[in-house]
């Protein structure tokens, strides 16, 4: 997924002191940081919280931004914000699709806050969901972050301040447990997925 | 199975293929294996799913506006004039430090000490900042002297020719060397980084060094030889600021870079 090259001034305008140039760049990405943040909290509303700071602060230290991909840099401020709400609130293990069952899927999104209907019916949402909320949070974060959000490998490492080589192993590993669950329960999978050999 | 063999990771590199982000190489030897193999195939057009899936999770959509309102418009760390002058220093440094050399290159091929001594004590009696090594040519210094207060903020001091004037060349520690007597303004200025005011202040200022002076005239011949002589100190320190200034300028871009 490459994403289209335009030079963008918005940055540079932002950290001359253009706060309306900062404030186009938060309208273009605030969904984006708000599903991260979501995925990594389980809570709308924290998430909501956790993306506004995630903002502030970013607009706080624009200077320290040094071009390549805004989003990724944006992201990176995010991840740190949220990473340090789970260390307050201490990390539920969630080692069986049972406990992260009982430890709360996450709150299900308001439904005037979906966008568009899902091709996906609710039960095969549910499984997908749960599924998610019992990866390790790295893996999680890595698997959102490329195949929700489309960020390329280089942007999610930066995001996630690690290297490459570890951002393809979180995302292989992630991908290969959803695939798991996926061969578990094919009888949820829409009819283009079964398999004939 | 002989790609397998080969490949360390061959599920991660069937995922990266799966994103497109496996390299030139790996994904032509991948495809050729997938020609033939019926499991990795299989196994792609799982990954494949699993990837598709996840792509078709709704999305929220935010039920607010995060943009920031006017008040912050004064909340930001200032931010790109600093870096500016930063990438300045290195210039700055760097010229410091040819000119201290120039001046020791002229030192030594001007001759022994004394006759340095009498030349520079004469030069220091007129006692003007001028470009770095002209202490022998006190001829030309009048005419040095503006330019090089104009030039180089680092004030490679160096001399002198100064409308007559009995102070001797500005600064306090002209005792430390013959020749180097022109560096004494040098020193004032050192600290540097732009700040050609402090040439002009030395420059003017003849009357305070006047009683160092004297003593630098006794001690001029001297000055040369001996351990660590001014010089060799200024020459250290600039090379210090130097190194230190490229080390602030390029490691964050460096460490900017591994990131990405």
């Amino acid at each position: 997924m490459e994403a289209v090259v335009i030079e963008d001034d918005r940055p540079r305008r932002a950290q001359e002191g253009d706060l309306a140039a900062f404030n186009e760049l938060v309208i273009e990405y605030q969904a984006l940081v708000c599903n991260v943040c979501f995925r990594m909290l389980g809570q709308q509303q924290a998430a909501e919280d956790a993306a506004q700071e995630a903002f502030v602060s970013a607009w706080r230290n624009i200077g320290s931004f040094r071009g390549g991909s805004f989003r990724a840099w944006l992201l990176r401020i995010a991840s740190n914000l949220c990473l340090d709400e789970l260390r307050r609130r201490g990390r539920r293990p969630a080692t069986s699709l049972d406990t992260a069952l009982e430890a709360g899927l996450p709150d299900p999104p308001d439904d005037d806050s979906l966008p568009e209907e899902s091709a996906l019916n609710a039960e095969l949402r549910a499984s997908l969901e749960a599924a998610l909320a019992q990866l390790p949070e790295e893996q999680r974060t890595a698997i959102v972050l490329c195949d929700v959000e489309g960020l390329d490998y280089a942007e999610i490492a930066v995001a996630m301040r690690t290297s490459l080589g570890t951002v393809k192993s979180r995302i292989a590993r992630a991908r290969l447990r959803m695939r798991e669950v996926m061969l578990g329960q094919p009888e949820l999978l829409p009819a283009r997925f079964r398999q004939g050999g | 199975m002989a790609w397998f063999r080969r490949s360390a990771h061959p599920e991660e590199d069937l995922s990266a293929y799966v994103d497109g982000e496996l390299g030139e190489r790996a994904r032509r030897a991948l495809e050729t294996h997938l020609a033939s193999c019926e499991a990795c195939s299989t196994l792609l057009r799982e990954l494949q799913d699993a990837k598709s899936l996840l792509s078709e999770l709704p999305r929220l959509a935010p039920r607010r506006s995060f943009t920031l309102g006017p008040e912050f418009a004064a909340a930001r760390q200032p931010a790109p004039r600093k870096r500016m002058s930063l990438t300045f220093a290195p210039v700055v440094a760097l010229t410091v430090l040819v000119a201290l050399l120039f001046v020791d290159a002229v030192d030594f091929s001007g001759g022994g000490s004394s006759d340095s001594g009498s030349f520079s004590t004469a030069a220091s009696r007129q006692a003007e900042p001028g470009a770095g090594g002209l202490a022998l040519e006190s001829g030309k210094a009048p005419e040095a002297a503006p330019n090089a207060s104009a030039g180089t903020a680092g004030g490679t001091a160096a001399d002198s020719a100064a409308p007559a004037q009995d102070g001797e060349s500005g600064a306090p520690s002209a005792g430390a060397l013959t020749a180097p007597s022109p560096e004494e303004p040098a020193e004032n200025a050192a600290p540097l980084t732009i700040r050609p005011a402090g040439d002009d202040e030395s420059a003017t200022s003849a009357e305070p060094p006047e009683a160092e002076s004297g003593a630098s005239q006794a001690q001029g011949p001297e000055g040369t030889s001996g351990g660590l002589s001014t010089l060799r100190i200024l020459e250290i320190a600039a090379t210090i600021a130097l190194a230190a200034s490229l080390l602030a300028v390029f490691l964050p871009r460096f460490t900017e870079r591994r990131e990405r």
